[in-house]
């Protein structure tokens, strides 16, 4: 079971090239300056940017192959993002948040509370659950984003500087959350940061893009 | 490092210069002009209509009956709008209630749905449509609504009629409330959905890509994003309509009854709309029931002023919680 990607993604001016497999298991660090297309990788993934040319293949299903005008949505490749500047819904609150995953994917409603509080807490943020998103601090939103993004049992999950613009200690505390949960997690992750400490605690596996 | 090249430090001043006063005082006089004209319509108002409401007092908004006997002995005359207030309430309501929806509906699929050339055609027609005289639609109204909502109306009146509200004493559909909103729903849908569309379409596209991708569909963006973002705008468009509503004149005065009676029963031949009143009177009025309109103009007046200060609370208000 893997991730595999070979082709080229133009945005503007920009374009990427990638060849890449990854396993099942596998926690891949991207790095790469500034604007080397790192998030453009993760946003190819999720389907929010399309390939120009070649395949993505996740378990022998074609995500997107434009030459065989194959595309899937978003919303049918199960994959769980936390973003660089978060995008929670400001209105709802953070069990609302959580459970908008979960609510896609057609959860029961009381199977949907029992996995929320689960998320939740293994994200250290169960005493937020009432929160209103928008009156989040950085640490706390970021917690809140990482539950989110692991509600519906994604097959590939995909972390875009998920410890950026926190405090230290915050950072510390979220840093191990997230080593825990990827140690257990049995699909593809994906994970940019600039921070070689974030790389060197959770990552098996280094891809240097530019 | 080559500090010859560099430019003089820029001198930080405490005082507006010259160019500066300009500006200000054109921006500023800008600014007032449109509180000078709304102070001055209100002044002209208040100046014609006093004696009105100094004669008549309260009675002059809870009665009704408009009439004088003899124009020149104002002893005769008993003003009041009443009947025309309701009337303007209700089919400026039955206006909004029609209109919201359908432009909700239809900027969500310019904005969100429709493929690029069927988006740019229909906001083109949209633009085109808003530009129709009130005159046009008040005589396509007459000639095309109305014998179609006197059919709709006696079948709303059939199974419906033990909501007092479309009960009628007489089973004669005409020229009713119902039309007359109707008709307004159509003229403000224009400007509502222009409004709604513009408001759309700055939604965060990162918070709908981030509902995609978290494995929600469109309507899930745009049930979590797009609405709750847009909610404010879509308030001040639904009361920029609701002003238009409540103030329109020739379009109602050819599809709606005008009777001296408040009457709540919207499907009804009989209604009011005060615009529509001082239409009507204002060609043949003596100089005593000129001043009654001048009073019944600022009564309108007032009451869109009121209207828009609670939208722009409304829209303040969500603006906070979103």
């Amino acid at each position: 079971m893997s991730l595999s990607i070979h082709g080229r993604v133009h945005r503007g001016d920009f374009s990427l090239v990638l060849s890449e497999e990854i396993q099942d298991g596998e926690v891949v660090a991207i790095v790469g300056p500034n604007g080397v297309g790192k998030s453009t990788l993760l946003n190819l993934v999720a389907g929010l940017v399309r390939l120009h040319q070649g395949s993505l293949v996740m378990n022998d299903a074609t995500w997107d192959a434009p030459d065989e005008d194959v595309y899937v949505q978003p919303e049918d490749r199960n994959v769980g993002m936390m973003f660089q500047n978060l995008h929670l819904f400001p209105q709802l609150t953070a069990a609302k948040n959580v459970d908008l995953s979960l609510q896609a994917r057609k959860v029961p409603r009381l199977q949907r509370e029992v996995l929320r509080n689960n998320l939740l807490a293994q994200a250290g943020a169960e005493h937020l659950s009432d929160r209103i998103a928008s009156q989040l601090s950085g640490g706390e939103a970021q917690r809140v984003a990482l539950a989110r993004a692991l509600a519906g049992n994604p097959k590939v999950l995909l972390l875009d500087e998920p410890l950026s613009a926190i405090d230290a200690d915050s950072k510390n505390q979220l840093r191990l959350v997230l080593a825990d949960v990827l140690q257990g997690f049995p699909g593809v992750a994906l994970l940019v940061s600039h921070d070689p400490a974030d790389v060197e605690s959770l990552a098996t596996r280094t891809i240097t893009l530019g | 490092m080559p500090t010859e090249s560099l430019p003089e430090p820029r001198v930080v001043r405490n005082y507006f210069t010259r160019v500066d006063k300009i500006f200000r005082g054109s921006v500023a006089s800008a600014a007032l002009f449109s509180l000078v004209v709304l102070v001055s319509i209100a002044g002209f108002l208040l100046y014609r209509g006093f004696e009105i409401f100094s004669d008549f007092g309260l009675g002059f908004i809870t009665n009704s009956k408009w009439e004088i006997l003899n124009p020149e002995d104002t002893s005769t005359a008993s003003f009041g709008i009443a009947a025309m207030l309701v009337g303007s309430v209700i089919t400026a309501t039955i206006a909004i209630v029609i209109a919201v929806p359908f432009a909700m509906a239809s900027a969500l699929f310019i904005e969100y749905y429709a493929p690029r050339f069927i988006r740019t055609a229909l906001t083109a027609l949209l633009d085109l449509v808003a530009a129709i005289p009130s005159v046009i639609y008040g005589i396509w109204g007459y000639v095309v609504l109305l014998p179609l909502v006197e059919d709709w109306s006696a079948t709303l009146n059939k199974y419906l009629d033990w909501i007092p509200l479309f009960a009628v004493r007489t089973p004669i559909f005409g020229r009713s409330p119902f039309l007359a909103g109707l008709l307004l729903a159509i003229m403000i849908l224009p400007i509502v959905t222009s409004v709604a569309r513009e408001v759309y379409s700055q939604a965060p596209r990162d918070l709908v890509d981030a509902t995609y991708a978290l494995g929600g569909t469109k309507w899930g963006g745009i049930k979590t994003v797009v609405l709750p973002f847009g909610k404010s705008g879509l308030v001040g468009g639904a009361m920029l309509g609701l002003g238009r509503a409540l103030g329109e004149t020739v379009a109602v005065y050819l599809v709606l009854n005008l009777v001296f009676e408040v009457n709540f029963k919207i499907l009804a031949s009989a209604g009011g709309n005060v615009a529509s009143l001082i239409a009507t009177k204002f060609g043949e009025a003596s100089s005593y029931e000129l001043k009654g309109l001048m009073a019944a103009g600022l009564v309108l007046f007032l009451v869109t002023l009121a209207v828009n200060f609670m939208a722009s609370v409304v829209v303040n208000r969500s603006r906070k919680i979103v």
